[in-house]
């Protein structure tokens, strides 16, 4: 490839880096949905949650659908995983800015809900 | 620039001339049939979704991008101004013209590199806006000598609304497309 091509394979590359920034709401599917309130519980109360302890949180889906929705939750946005300090191996699920904004978003559409109710 | 550079660069660039202008012909198509509603006049709307295609042709494809709107809006003026009027050649390159000033101005600003490395949403979004600043500008610019009454240099904010408008309709619709693709 000469330079020039690649120089605008680069730019091209760059920009849909860009793009891809776009501020959004991400959607979830009802699996990712119900990891993200099962987590949510558990922040709630001030726990840390592992990894490996989210992945027994919803009982009605097996360890390795709740870890891939827990990569796309990661790749949305919604969660964090932290590195344990006296062991690397131990990952912690952190809530992120997007998280508590979609957890603040579903409580105002329930406030909306039962005053017009 | 080396002859034998020119010859290799000929094809490529003549081929990025032909599709950028395909592309803007197509996209202003596609806004006149979708948004016709919302026309203030033939030359402004208050949705314009060919507005983004300026500054992503500008700057992917610089200079050969930017002819390539010169070719598009040349026919689309065409249409704007009923005919192949002297207007349409004074302004159609303005299109063209626009997105290179723009990025020109906000190369130093927003420290530009040449391969785009870095940048930004924020980045993005502050060209998009010097774009449609300096495409209303020239354009409201450009009425005002033609005098011609399809051509309201009065209608400059519309355009610079409509090409903001067009240009998140159109970086969305590009983000969701790049969502839905398989992830490698």
């Amino acid at each position: 490839m000469s330079k020039d091509a690649s120089q605008t394979y680069l730019r091209f590359l760059n920009l849909v880096s860009a793009i891809r920034g776009l501020p959004a709401f991400p959607s979830l599917d009802a699996v990712e949905e119900r990891v993200l309130n099962g987590l949510a519980a558990v922040w709630a109360c001030g726990a840390k949650v592992t990894v490996l302890e989210a992945m027994r949180l919803t009982p009605d889906a097996s360890p390795s659908t709740v870890h891939r929705r827990l990569k796309q939750l990661q790749e949305k946005g919604l969660i964090a995983l932290r590195a344990d300090e006296n062991d690397s191996r131990v990952r912690f699920i952190e809530p992120t800015a997007a998280a508590n904004q979609w957890f603040a978003k579903l409580g105002q559409c329930m406030n909306l809900a039962a005053r017009d109710g | 620039m080396t002859a034998e550079t020119l010859r290799q660069r000929l094809p490529r660039d003549l081929a990025v001339i032909t599709g950028i202008a395909a592309l803007w012909v197509g996209l202003y198509w596609l806004n006149d049939w979708a948004f016709h509603f919302l026309e203030k006049t033939q030359a402004a709307n208050w949705i314009f979704l060919p507005a983004a295609l300026p500054l992503i042709a500008v700057l992917v494809w610089g200079v050969p991008g930017a002819l390539g709107l010169w070719l598009g809006t040349t026919v689309t003026s065409s249409q704007v101004f009923g005919a192949w009027t002297p207007a349409v050649l004074i302004a159609a390159p303005m299109s063209a013209l626009a997105p290179l000033l723009a990025v020109a101005i906000m190369r130093g600003p927003l420290r530009l590199r040449p391969d785009l490395g870095g940048l930004s949403i924020g980045d993005l979004t502050q060209l998009a806006v010097a774009n449609a600043t300096c495409s209303a500008m020239l354009h409201s610019l450009v009425f005002l000598v033609l005098n011609d009454p399809i051509a309201n240099p009065a209608d400059i904010f519309v355009m610079l609304v409509g090409d903001l408008i067009g240009t998140i309709v159109v970086l969305y619709a590009v983000k969701l497309v790049l969502a839905a693709l398989p992830h490698h």
